[in-house]
C-alpha cells in the first residue's frame, strides 16, 4: 500500500496515473486519481 | 554534472524527474514563480552558477483570458520584457527559451484571422533576434514535438485539471529528451567527417553492374529516397563537414555515378574517394591519418551490415550510423543522427571554408597499397557455401549472373540461356553457389561453366555477384569445384583471365587460387590447376 512506499508522494501519484493511462490505456477517473492508495487498486483499473 | 534551473508557469515536476540523473535540476519553490525569480535581483539565478537556465512557458495558460490579437500580443510582449531582463543581465549561464504553441480555444468564424499563428510567429521572431545578438541564448524547440506527435497527444486536459500538468506523459518524456539532447550537444565535441559508402547507400543498386542509367536515383519515386539523403549530406558538406567516399568498386565505375542526372553530390564535394577493393576500415584509417583528424570525429554510413560490423570491430571509436531496415526511413534516421552528432552550435566562415581546405589536403594523398589479414573476421562471418550443379529452375538466375556481372567476371563471356542449354547438351556442366552467413542469406550469387575434355576440365567463366565480394567466398567456391571435379577423376582444370576493362578484381584470381600461369600477356592469362598433386 501507499504508506509502505516512501517515494509514493502526490507527484508520484500523478506519475503513476499517467503511466497507467499511457501503458495500459486504462482510464483512471479524474476524481479517483488522488484516492488510489495501493497497487491492488491500480491493478483493478488496469484489468478493467 | 551540469546544473540546470527550470523556470515555468506550469507544473514541470515530472519533467524534472525525467531529467534527474542526466543533470542536476532545480526550479523555484511552488508553481508559477518563474517571473518573480527573474525580477528579484537576490534570486539564486543571479548568484548560483547554473550552466543552463530554461524558460518553458505554457502560452495557452498565459493567453486564455485575451480575446484578440492586440491584447494577446501586448501580454506576450510584457512577458518578453521579463525574459529580456534575464537575457540582458550579465549572467554567464546558457539561457534556453522555448518557442510556443497556441491552441485556438474559441469559436472561430470562417473568415477568422487565425491570430494564434501570428502570435507564435512573432514570439519566434523575438527569440531569433535574441539568440542572434546574445551568444548564450538558445531556442528550445518544443513546438517541434507538438508538430511531431500532434496536439491531441501532446496535451493532457486531465492532468492539467488534476495537477496543473498540461502535457501528456509522452510529451513530458519528449520535452525531457529534447532538453537532455540539447545539453549533450553543447557538451559533446562535434563530428568532423562523414565517410559514406556508394552502392546501396547513395543510390540503389550497383553502379558497376547496373550502369549509370540503371542505378536507383531520382527526384521522384523510390529513387527519391537516395536523392533526399544526398540533399542532406550536401547540406552537411556546405556546413563544413568533411566528406569521404568509401566504395568497393573500380574507380572508373564509381566515378561514373557522378554523371547521373539526379546526382546531388558532386565529385568536388568529396575531400577524398577511396575506390578500391581493400577493407573500408583500412581505407578510412589511412584517409583520416592523412587528413589529420581523429577517428573519434568520424561517422560511417553504409547499407551493408558486414561493412558496418567490420568498421565497429576494427575502428571502435568511429560512429557507425544504424542504417534503417525500412529504407524509406533513411533520410529521417540520417537527419536525427546528424542533428545530434554533427552538432554545431553555429556555422562559421571557417566551417564553410573547411571542405576546400581538406580537399586540397586530400589531393596530396597518394593511394597506398595496404596489406592486411582478415582471416579471423571471415571466419567469424560463418559463411556457408552451397555449391551444386545448376538445377533446371536455376537457369534464369545463372543466365542473369553471366549477363549482369561485370566486376567479378573472369573472362567476360556472357552465356545466354540458349548458350547454357547447348553447353549442357555437350555434356558441359554449370555450377551455381548459394551463399549465406550469420547476417543472412544472399541467395544464388555465383555461376561457373565447365567443359570436360578427357581428364581435363576447362572453366569457361566464373562470375560472382559483388554482394559477397571481399570475403574470400570465391576461394571457397573454387575449392568446392576442385573437390567435385576430383571426384569425377579429373586431373587438371584450365582457365583464363580475359580483361574486359571492368573486371580488375579478378585479374589475380587464378594466381591466388593455385593455378600455374602458363601464359601471361597484357590483359590475358591462362592457367592450369593440377588436381592429383
Amino acid at each position: 500500500v501507499k504508506d509502505d512506499i516512501e517515494s509514493w508522494d502526490s507527484l508520484m501519484q500523478m506519475r503513476i496515473a499517467m503511466e497507467v493511462d499511457d501503458k495500459y490505456d486504462a482510464e483512471i477517473p479524474m476524481d479517483k486519481i488522488g484516492e488510489i492508495s495501493s497497487v491492488k487498486e491500480l491493478w483493478s483499473y488496469i484489468q478493467k | 554534472m551540469r546544473r540546470l534551473h527550470l523556470l515555468s508557469n506550469v507544473n514541470i515536476d515530472i519533467i524534472k524527474q525525467f531529467l534527474a540523473g542526466k543533470c542536476e535540476v532545480t526550479s523555484p519553490e511552488g508553481y508559477g514563480a518563474w517571473d518573480a525569480e527573474i525580477m528579484n535581483p537576490e534570486s539564486p539565478i543571479y548568484k548560483s552558477q547554473y550552466e543552463d537556465i530554461i524558460i518553458l512557458l505554457e502560452a495557452n495558460e498565459i493567453l486564455k483570458k485575451y480575446e484578440n490579437y492586440s491584447s494577446a500580443w501586448s501580454r506576450l510582449q510584457e512577458i518578453f520584457i521579463i525574459i529580456d531582463r534575464l537575457i540582458k543581465s550579465s549572467i554567464s549561464s546558457n539561457i534556453w527559451v522555448a518557442d510556443i504553441d497556441i491552441q485556438s480555444r474559441r469559436c472561430r468564424c470562417l473568415k477568422d484571422d487565425f491570430y494564434e499563428k501570428k502570435l507564435e510567429s512573432e514570439w519566434m521572431s523575438l527569440l531569433n533576434e535574441r539568440q542572434t545578438s546574445h551568444p548564450n541564448v538558445y531556442i528550445l524547440e518544443v513546438k517541434s514535438i507538438v508538430e511531431n506527435i500532434g496536439r491531441k497527444a501532446f496535451y493532457s486536459p486531465k492532468t492539467w485539471y488534476v495537477g496543473g500538468i498540461p502535457y501528456s506523459l509522452s510529451a513530458t518524456k519528449d520535452i525531457a529528451a529534447l532538453v537532455s539532447n540539447n545539453l549533450e550537444r553543447l557538451e559533446n565535441s562535434e563530428l568532423k567527417c562523414l565517410a559514406v559508402d556508394f552502392d546501396g547507400t547513395l543510390w540503389g543498386g550497383v553502379i558497376a553492374e547496373d550502369g549509370v542509367e540503371g542505378i536507383v536515383l531520382s527526384e521522384h519515386g523510390d529513387g527519391e529516397i537516395y536523392y533526399n539523403l544526398q540533399l542532406q549530406i550536401k547540406r552537411l558538406v556546405n556546413q563544413g563537414t568533411i566528406l569521404v567516399g568509401l566504395t568497393k568498386n573500380n574507380e572508373d565505375d564509381a566515378l561514373k555515378a557522378f554523371d547521373h542526372p539526379s546526382m546531388v553530390l558532386g565529385e568536388e564535394d568529396f575531400v577524398l574517394i577511396k575506390s578500391n577493393w581493400n577493407d573500408k576500415w583500412l581505407n578510412l584509417k589511412s584517409a583520416i591519418k592523412d587528413l589529420n583528424i581523429g577517428l573519434d570525429s568520424v561517422a560511417f554510413l553504409d547499407d551493408n551490415p558486414v561493412e558496418r560490423d567490420l568498421m565497429k570491430e576494427n575502428l571502435p571509436t568511429v560512429d557507425v550510423i544504424d542504417f534503417p531496415e525500412k529504407i524509406y526511413e533513411l533520410e529521417t534516421v540520417f537527419i536525427k543522427f546528424a542533428e545530434s552528432h554533427f552538432n554545431k552550435v553555429k556555422i562559421t566562415e571557417d566551417d564553410l571554408a573547411k571542405t576546400k581546405m581538406y580537399k586540397a589536403e586530400g589531393e596530396r594523398i597518394q593511394k597506398k597499397e595496404i596489406s592486411f589479414s582478415f582471416n579471423d573476421y571471415v571466419k567469424s562471418l560463418e559463411i556457408e557455401v552451397d555449391f551444386h550443379e545448376m538445377k533446371e529452375d536455376e537457369i534464369d538466375r545463372a543466365e542473369q549472373l553471366f549477363r549482369k556481372t561485370n566486376q567479378f567476371n573472369l573472362t567476360g563471356r556472357r552465356y545466354s540461356k540458349q548458350d547454357l542449354e547447348e553447353l549442357l547438351k555437350r555434356n558441359g556442366k554449370v555450377y551455381v553457389s548459394k551463399v549465406k552467413d550469420k547476417y543472412g542469406d544472399y541467395g544464388t550469387v555465383s555461376a561457373l561453366t565447365i567443359e570436360i575434355d578427357g581428364q581435363n576440365a576447362n572453366m569457361g567463366n566464373f562470375v560472382m555477384s559483388c554482394r559477397v565480394m571481399g570475403r574470400n567466398v570465391e576461394f571457397q567456391i573454387l575449392d568446392c569445384m576442385r573437390r567435385e571435379l576430383r571426384k569425377q577423376k579429373i586431373e587438371s582444370i584450365t582457365s583464363e583471365y580475359i580483361s574486359t576493362g571492368r573486371n580488375d578484381p579478378v585479374k589475380d584470381l587464378l594466381d591466388n587460387s593455385g593455378f600455374e600461369i602458363i601464359v601471361a600477356e597484357d590483359g590475358y592469362k591462362r592457367g592450369v590447376l593440377y588436381l592429383n598433386l
